[in-house]
C-alpha cells in the first residue's frame, strides 16, 4: 500500500497542495490539508475501486476538506501568508506588484460563490480537465462547462472592479 | 450564423476540450464567432492567473508516513465506561453509598441553592435596589470583560 500512497502523492500531491493554497492562502494549513487528504484516501483504500483513476476522489477529499475549512474559520479574518506571494522576482518594485496581486486574487476569490471557485480552481489551479471535475464534483459536464464560464466572467469583473480594468485585460 | 457554435463551445475550444473538429473550423472562418473567441480567451488568461507553481515540500512524503495513526477508540466511549467503572467500584467498595449520597448530597444541594435564595432575598430586603443593580451591572461587565480577554488568549479572533 505504501508504494501506491507514494505514487499518488508524486502524481497529485503537488496539485492537491496548490488548490488548498489558493483555497487558504496559508502554506501550513494547505499542507495540513494535504496531509489530511492522503491519510483519508489511506484510511478508505478498501473501498477505492482500483481500475479507476484515483485523481477524482482524491480531489473530492481535498474539496471536501477545503470546505470544512472556509465553514470552521467563517468569523475569523485570514492572514495572507508572506511565503503564498510567490516573490520569485528579484526587483523590490515587482515584488510588491506580484504581492498585490496575490491579494486581490485571493480577495477576488473569497468574493465568489463557493460552487464557482471550486470549478474555477480545478480547472486552472489543479489542471483538470471537464471530465475530471464533474467526477470530482458529481455534476454532469454541461454544469461544468456553464460554471466555469461563469466563474471566469465573475472573477473577472470582481478584478476589473478592485483594481480597473486596464491592468487585467492585458493578462 | 445560425451555425455558430455557443459561448460555452467556444470554451471548450480554447480549453483544448473540444473533440469536435466543425467548431475549430467554424471559428477560423466566422467574424462573429472570432470576436467572441478573443473575449472568451481574455477572460481564460484572467483566470489563468490563479496558477501557482507551488511544490510541496520534499520530506512530506516522510512526514506523511511519520504522522501517528488516529487514536481509535472515541473520547466518549472511554468517558462512559470510566464513569461505568466509577459508579461499580463505588458500590463495591461501600454498598450503602449510594443512599449516602441520596441523603446528604440532594440534601446539600437543595439546601444549598435555598440559603442562596434568602441571600438574595436578605440583600434584597436590606440593600437599595438602585446599588443592586450597579453591583449586578457591574459583576456583568467584569464577565463580559473576561470573556472577551480569553476569547482573544484562545486565538478565536
Amino acid at each position: 500500500m505504501q508504494e501506491l500512497v507514494k505514487e499518488m502523492v508524486e502524481l497529485y500531491g503537488d496539485r492537491i497542495y496548490r488548490l488548498a493554497l489558493r483555497y487558504t492562502a496559508d502554506h501550513h494549513h494547505a499542507q495540513d490539508i494535504t496531509q489530511e487528504t492522503f491519510l483519508r484516501a489511506c484510511k478508505n483504500i478498501s473501498r477505492f475501486d482500483r481500475s479507476k483513476e484515483p485523481g477524482p476522489w482524491l480531489f473530492k477529499i481535498a474539496c471536501n476538506l477545503c470546505r470544512n475549512w472556509i465553514r470552521d474559520r467563517k468569523d475569523i479574518p485570514v492572514e495572507i501568508d508572506e511565503n503564498y506571494l510567490e516573490t520569485v522576482e528579484p526587483g523590490p518594485e515587482q515584488v510588491f506588484l506580484i504581492k498585490e496581486r496575490g491579494k486581490e486574487l485571493y480577495d477576488a476569490l473569497v468574493d465568489m460563490p463557493l460552487i464557482y471557485r471550486e470549478v474555477l480552481l480545478l480547472k486552472h489551479v489543479s489542471d483538470l480537465s471537464y471530465d475530471e471535475i464533474s467526477k470530482t464534483l458529481n455534476i454532469n459536464l454541461s454544469l461544468v462547462k456553464n460554471r466555469l464560464y461563469r466563474g471566469r466572467l465573475m472573477l473577472s469583473e470582481i478584478l476589473q472592479k478592485e483594481v480597473g480594468s486596464d491592468e487585467y485585460v492585458s493578462g | 450564423m445560425n451555425m455558430c457554435p455557443d459561448k460555452l463551445t467556444i470554451q471548450a475550444v480554447i480549453d483544448g476540450e473540444e473533440k469536435d473538429g466543425y467548431a475549430i473550423k467554424h471559428i477560423e472562418t466566422c467574424k462573429h464567432c472570432q470576436v467572441i473567441y478573443a473575449d472568451m480567451q481574455v477572460l481564460v488568461s484572467q483566470a489563468g492567473m490563479l496558477k501557482t507553481e507551488a511544490r510541496l515540500p520534499e520530506e512530506f512524503f516522510k512526514l506523511l508516513l511519520d504522522k501517528p495513526a488516529d487514536k481509535i477508540a472515541p473520547v466518549s466511549y472511554i468517558a462512559a465506561a470510566l464513569f461505568i467503572l466509577t459508579v461499580l467500584s463505588a458500590y463495591f467498595t461501600n454498598p450503602g453509598i449510594f443512599q449516602e449520597w441520596l441523603a446528604v448530597g440532594v440534601t446539600r444541594s437543595v439546601s444549598y441553592f435555598m440559603d442562596l435564595y434568602f441571600d438574595l432575598f436578605y440583600f434584597s430586603q436590606v440593600l437599595d435596589t438602585g446599588l443592586i443593580i450597579v453591583v449586578l451591572t457591574v459583576v456583568v461587565l467584569i464577565e463580559v470583560l473576561l470573556l472577551n480577554k480569553l476569547r482573544v488568549m484562545e486565538g478565536l479572533r
